[in-house]
């Protein structure tokens, strides 16, 4: 008993993070009639931003955030720290839809519209042709299907609207873009540049290139330095869906956005060849609808989307839709990161800092990017950090008046650096779906076995040694490194970067790879993926600015395919 | 309050043993409990435990833990924050201490004199220190009292209203970024 729209659409966009809401600008700004598909619950810029400002004391504890309340709701979701009354409310509970860890893998999931680009790190860095060439140069995976030269454009054009600022470097392996003006590294940090580029000619300390605006764009106004950005910015001083592109695309008019639709299976036409819609149940009533479209753009997440087209299973295609290469489900990939050092950096006492800026410092990637720099791993990672002083909470001995004066001063400068490593795709780190046990959608659990490799654990080693000796040559004392890696157990576990990629990889041959160079699957020709699942290969640098520059390349081909009558 | 900052802070005061209930609870921030009836203490227990906050964190030229309302804090938290294991391991801390007041000074804390207050805290934390440096304390015994309850106390004031902006500086909506500015001791102040 399936009810059926009884309106047709150009164009599903299934999701409504960072890639779903850049298909959204796009296709609609091209004339599709686009309906939006979102799992989550509805949200919108400004008034679902319901603790933006508050200060502490004004939280309550009781009720929500009890430890049994989030161990039953965010068993999974608590690993990344993230999950307290300033942001739980955006966050996936857990228990909806259940999966299983053959492996630890930390599966993080929003739960409105808007997906994780609410609470997203911001950290944007093109690829580069050392990232696209890597496979085929070293005989990894698949090779990349495009160039630089294909996606460059499309970064520049994705990032004059995101609005991304930074620092020009001119490094070839961290191509430069168009950025507005940098946030500014503080005194600490300028000193530990200074340190770096006088002890290693091929390091780079510079703040972050970050989607935030330093600048005046569109009506958006620039960052005010509040902090806690995750908590949504009624300013749209950084870039997400509920700011930026979904305001876009409902300009437009030819918008339309379904909250509390969960998207079970795509369906598909055996006599055309062709997806033809996508069977929804609605979160709140079970009702199971199908939506019928022209074009399918599947933007749900790495997994969300995997999950989907594994879920589509035609006589055609017994193993999920399209996936006549096998490689659906294979090839999954996540930065591998919990791993650094920190020390103290003596002196600047009578130096502090104003405002709390939203972003650290960053040293782009300096392992095998040269003949100078080969180490014994392949690929490289790329270092997130920052510079403060301590605060309050810092151990100091005593009680009474003289521990009060002591914390009304803040304490020593502190130096902290973490890597975020690239990860070889490798067939054996997979999904798959269970063969009889459902979540209460009726889609089948997901089963994942993945785990870092003999090559990231050979990085990890040098990422920790490497950085601590940086530390400790450019003046910080009390050094120590850390690498909360474990095997088999929680901590550093694999999608706990949250840069989880790959799973329905582009490629140039249909025997090996699900999707082409423009997002399109190969044996589905209406059907584009253009998050995270697409990529063949992880980098080390944060994936969401090459989510939106893919995206909008391959709704620029889809619109253009379409008015050729070619899908 | 920065998130990021808060919880660097807790963790670099708990050390691993950081219980996550406290972690979150500053995450999520704290609510002003002031004149809200406790709910897990008995009115004795809370004057013990704001007695106890005020010789941690006392008034001096600004209010201190008790005017800041730490002991409801505590309160709040024991309620709803924590775990019962971890409930129970204040509350069996907390009457230790007071059996041990009474038989060290002959009363209950809050009778005793200043300095016999003082002393008693100062052996406590001599005690774990020595208990930590030892490495005495096994996974299966509960954490000594003293830096249980200063640890508490430090996260509820100066998350507090009082604590953040008439001891520290709080700054909602600072409008800029300066990675430079000049600290002088005596004038300036943290940022809560």
């Amino acid at each position: 008993n399936v009810a059926q729209s009884p309106e047709v659409y150009d164009a599903i966009v299934v999701g409504s993070g960072v890639s779903g809401g850049w298909a959204a600008k796009e296709l609609t700004e091209k004339g599709l009639k686009t309906l939006v598909l979102e799992r989550g619950l509805p949200a919108e810029h400004r008034t679902s931003y319901i603790t933006e400002h508050k200060p502490p004391w004004e939280f309550g504890l009781r009720g929500n955030m009890n430890p049994e309340y989030v161990d039953k709701h965010y068993a999974i979701q608590k690993r990344t720290g993230f999950i307290s009354e300033e942001v739980a409310h955006f966050f996936f509970k857990d228990d909806q839809s259940p999966y299983i860890e053959e492996k630890p893998f930390t599966w993080v999931r929003g739960d409105r519209v808007g997906g994780k680009s609410i609470m997203w790190g911001r950290y944007t860095f093109r690829y580069s042709d050392l990232d696209f060439e890597a496979n085929d140069r070293e005989g990894v995976g698949v090779d990349w299907p495009i160039r630089y030269a294909d996606i460059a454009p499309w970064y520049s054009y994705v990032e004059k609207f995101a609005g991304v600022c930074g620092e020009k470097l001119g490094l070839p392996h961290l191509p430069d873009g168009e950025f507005q003006k940098p946030m500014e590294l503080n005194i600490v940090e300028k000193e530990f540049r200074k340190q770096v580029r006088a002890n290693y000619p091929e390091r780079w300390v510079t703040i972050a290139r970050a989607a935030h605006i330093t600048e005046p764009l569109g009506d958006r106004l620039p960052c005010h330095y509040c902090g806690p950005c995750w908590r949504g910015c009624s300013t749209g001083s950084y870039f997400s869906s509920l700011s930026s592109t979904l305001p876009a695309a409902a300009k437009t008019g030819n918008l339309t956005i379904r909250p509390d639709s969960v998207v079970a299976s795509i369906i598909y036409d055996e006599n055309t060849d062709r997806a033809v819609g996508v069977r929804v149940v609605d979160r709140q009533t079970k009702e199971e609808i199908e939506f019928r479209s022209k074009l399918i753009f599947l933007c749900g997440s790495t997994l969300g989307s995997t999950h989907i087209l594994m879920n589509t299973k035609t006589s055609r295609y017994p193993d999920g839709l399209g996936n006549s290469s096998g490689a659906l489900g294979h090839y999954l990939m996540d930065h591998h990161f919990k791993v650094g050092a920190r020390g103290e950096w003596p002196g600047f006492e009578d130096h502090y800092y104003f405002g709390n800026r939203p972003v650290g410092f960053y040293v782009p990637r300096y392992r095998n990017i040269s003949a100078q720099t080969k180490m014994d791993f392949m690929r490289g990672y790329g270092i997130e950090g920052e510079a403060s002083r301590a605060g309050w909470g810092r151990n100091v001995d005593g009680f009474g008046a003289d521990l009060k004066a002591a914390l009304r001063d803040p304490g020593p400068w502190h130096i902290g650096m973490t890597g975020f490593g690239e990860t070889l795709p490798r067939y054996e780190n997979h999904v798959r779906l269970h063969p009889d046990k459902v979540d209460e959608y009726g889609m089948p659990l997901l089963i994942f076995n993945a785990d870092w490799g003999p090559n990231e654990l050979a990085m990890r080693k040098d990422m920790a040694d490497s950085m601590a000796e940086m530390l400790e040559r450019c003046g910080a004392t009390n050094v120590r490194s850390y690498d909360r890696y474990k095997e088999g157990e929680i901590g550093a576990e694999m999608g706990l970067g949250i840069h989880e990629t790959g799973t329905a990889r582009m490629g140039k041959d249909p025997k090996t790879s699900v999707l082409n160079g423009w997002n399109q699957m190969h044996e589905v020709p209406n059907v584009f993926v253009t998050d995270g699942a697409a990529f063949p290969s992880s980098a080390c640098q944060n994936p969401s600015i090459t989510f939106m520059a893919l995206t909008a390349r391959a709704a620029d081909y889809a619109v253009n395919e379409l008015k050729k009558r070619n899908i | 309050m920065n998130r990021r900052e808060a919880l660097k802070a807790v963790g670099l005061m708990l050390g691993s043993a950081v219980t996550p209930s406290v972690a979150s609870f500053v995450l999520s921030g704290c609510k002003s409990v002031q004149g809200a009836p406790l709910q897990t203490l008995t009115s004795d227990q809370g004057e013990l435990v704001a007695t106890i906050a005020e010789l941690i964190i006392p008034e001096t030229d600004t209010p201190g833990a008790r005017a800041a309302g730490v002991h409801q804090f505590i309160d709040a938290l024991l309620t709803g924050g924590y775990r019962p294991e971890e409930r129970e391991q204040f509350m069996t801390g907390l009457a230790a201490f007071e059996d041990r007041a009474r038989k060290e000074n002959g009363s209950s804390f809050v009778e005793n004199t200043p300095e016999q207050q003082t002393a008693l805290l100062k052996t406590l934390e001599a005690e774990a220190k020595q208990t930590r440096q030892s490495g005495q304390r096994g996974d299966d015994q509960p954490r000594p009292f003293f830096p249980m309850i200063k640890e508490l106390t430090i996260a509820g004031y100066y998350t507090s209203e009082a604590g953040a902006t008439q001891e520290l500086r709080y700054v909602a909506v600072p409008g800029r970024y300066d990675g430079d500015v000049p600290y002088r001791k005596g004038t300036d102040r943290a940022f809560a």
